[in-house]
């Protein structure tokens, strides 16, 4: 299901169309493919991994600096917000807005941040291929930060502590970079940073864990409805079409008949416009600043296809704490999940693209069954504590 | 993953070639083929990195072709990939390099659902174009 951010698949093909009614009844009588469906969502988390495109992926100095940064409302244009005026910690990362409000309401959701460090594509369009470029595109964006490379680069250069930081984590000091270089130096760090915000075990992880081992004590934890929307999930709704796997999503981008037109008049083209975008970014991974010279991230971008069919697609969320992070879809248009269960429930297929998905179609949910697919979405929020600030802007640790 | 029938459906046709001819010719593949496709003139072997292909990651194809007795040498390939029962393709155009002695790395493929995929190798020689698939299905 596409909730936040893309589609829901129902698949009407007989090669995936498997029942799953012994989900049910008791997971004990799981066939082997459903078993193997169930497994596929996880572990999780999955193992730690570093960006090969950024060179201070993972590194604890740019952790921290790229925390400072994230707070930092010097970088902003007018000194007034940071990233967290948008992505905020106690909102799950979001915003809580339908649309994302910056320096002005822009068109479309503030995505929360949670995993955003295993994404193939960023943005709702997928504009940009690392987390590094995105995470300077707001800095820029005369509607969100407003700001620009020699601002940025004069703020980090003035103040003597992130100075230090920044030749501690990049080998030289912000001085004698240039402004664009001090910029993508910032947004690798402000990535580093973001790859930490892993979301964690949840009672379907749990469930999925106990599967594997064949524990049925604990599988039986795992509630009822929540078990039949799973059900649903993977059987009948063929949700896990385009959001398989551990994180939930397929990483890509998907048309499920939410209106694009945009408030102030004209159409958001999605993906389509992505590509394009993406392919004529000075900051791709096919540029020089990717870190990862010759390396595989290069493949993504270099083999990306731009087709017709791209117009009003989306990016297909991950699922992982989502009953958290209302509104959902690429434009906030739906408020909460019962209405992102009804929007499959009662799709409108004149509003797909003709080239789109065929196996797009109306769920025809009862009330208990909407009710059942709500509560299996539930079970994919963790209850981490609140994200707790790890670092001081007046930590003097390396003025010292 | 799982490789099911083999299918190959010549698009136009090589006057020539024969049955005889294709089962005569061995492809130049190094290691053991995920895949084989055979028209009546050539016969297409292939192998997939890694070999099982995981939904939502890039994989590459190490691909052989030969041409039995009679059929002309294959000028140039394409290879692509499509979910019939979904009416689209990938996402991602594959490039092909040619290795030389009728090999070939193919890049870029990414099956972004789990299903049934058709792996689709077109095979170029003049004027006349041999599209051969095979159907892979992806959990």
């Amino acid at each position: 299901m596409v909730i936040r951010r893309a589609a829901m698949a129902i698949l009407t093909a007989a090669l995936t169309c498997l029942p799953l009614a012994s989900l049910q009844a008791q997971s004990t009588a799981l066939t082997d493919t459903e078993r193997r469906r169930v497994l596929s969502h996880g572990p999780w988390p999955s193992p730690p991994s570093r960006d090969p495109s950024n060179r201070v992926s993972g590194q604890p100095a740019a952790i921290d600096l790229g925390e400072r940064l994230f707070f930092d409302r010097r970088l902003s244009g007018d000194g007034g917000m940071a990233c967290d005026w948008c992505h905020t910690p106690s909102l799950d990362w979001t915003d809580g807005f339908a649309r994302g409000v910056g320096k002005q309401t822009v068109d479309r959701n503030t995505p929360a941040l949670w995993n955003v460090g295993v994404n193939r594509w960023y943005g709702w369009d997928g504009a940009h291929d690392s987390l590094w470029a995105q995470s300077v595109r707001p800095l820029l964006e005369p509607r969100e930060m407003a700001s620009s490379a020699s601002r940025i680069a004069e703020r980090v250069r003035a103040d003597d502590d992130l100075a230090c930081r920044f030749e501690r984590v990049f080998g030289q000091p912000p001085a004698f970079m240039a402004d664009e270089a001090v910029l993508i130096a910032a947004g690798k760090a402000l990535a580093a940073f973001q790859e930490t915000l892993v979301s964690g075990r949840t009672p379907f992880d749990d469930f999925r864990d106990a599967l594997a081992r064949d524990d049925r004590e604990a599988m039986r934890r795992y509630p009822d409805d929540a078990r039949r929307g799973l059900a649903i999930f993977m059987g009948r709704g063929n949700c896990s079409v385009c959001h398989v796997g551990p994180l939930f999503t397929n990483g890509e981008f998907a048309d499920i008949g939410v209106p694009f037109f945009r408030p102030g008049g004209g159409v958001d083209p999605g993906r389509h416009d992505g590509i394009r975008r993406l392919q004529a970014d000075p900051f791709n991974l096919l540029g020089p600043h990717n870190d990862d010279a010759g390396g595989n991230t290069r493949l993504r971008t270099r083999h990306v296809a731009l087709q017709h069919r791209n117009f009003g697609e989306f990016k297909v969320p991950s699922l992982r704490n989502v009953a958290r992070t209302a509104p959902y879809m690429h434009n906030g248009s739906l408020p909460d999940l019962r209405s992102v269960v009804r929007h499959y429930s009662e799709l409108n297929e004149e509003r797909l693209h003709a080239d789109g998905e065929r196996i797009l179609k109306p769920l025809r949910l009862d009330s208990g069954e909407i009710d059942d697919l709500i509560a299996f979405l539930k079970t994919l929020s963790d209850e981490s504590p609140p994200f707790r600030r790890r670092t001081s802007v007046t930590d003097p640790a390396c003025r010292g | 993953m799982r490789r099911s029938r083999m299918l190959a459906a010549g698009v136009a046709s090589i006057a020539v070639a024969s049955v005889h001819a294709s089962q005569a010719c061995e492809p130049p593949l190094i290691g053991e083929a995920s895949g084989v496709l055979r028209t009546p003139g050539r016969v297409v072997a292939y192998r997939t990195e890694p070999r099982t292909i995981a939904v939502g990651a890039h994989f590459a194809v190490e691909l052989a072709v030969c041409a039995g007795e009679g059929a002309k040498p294959v000028e140039s390939l394409t290879v692509d990939a499509d979910m019939p029962a979904h009416r689209h393709g990938m996402n991602y155009r594959a490039s092909v390099t040619p290795l030389g002695g009728g090999r070939y790395r193919v890049e870029g493929l990414l099956f972004h659902m789990p299903g049934q995929w058709r792996l689709i190798v077109e095979l170029r020689s003049g004027e006349s174009v041999e599209r051969l698939m095979d159907e892979i299905v992806v959990e």
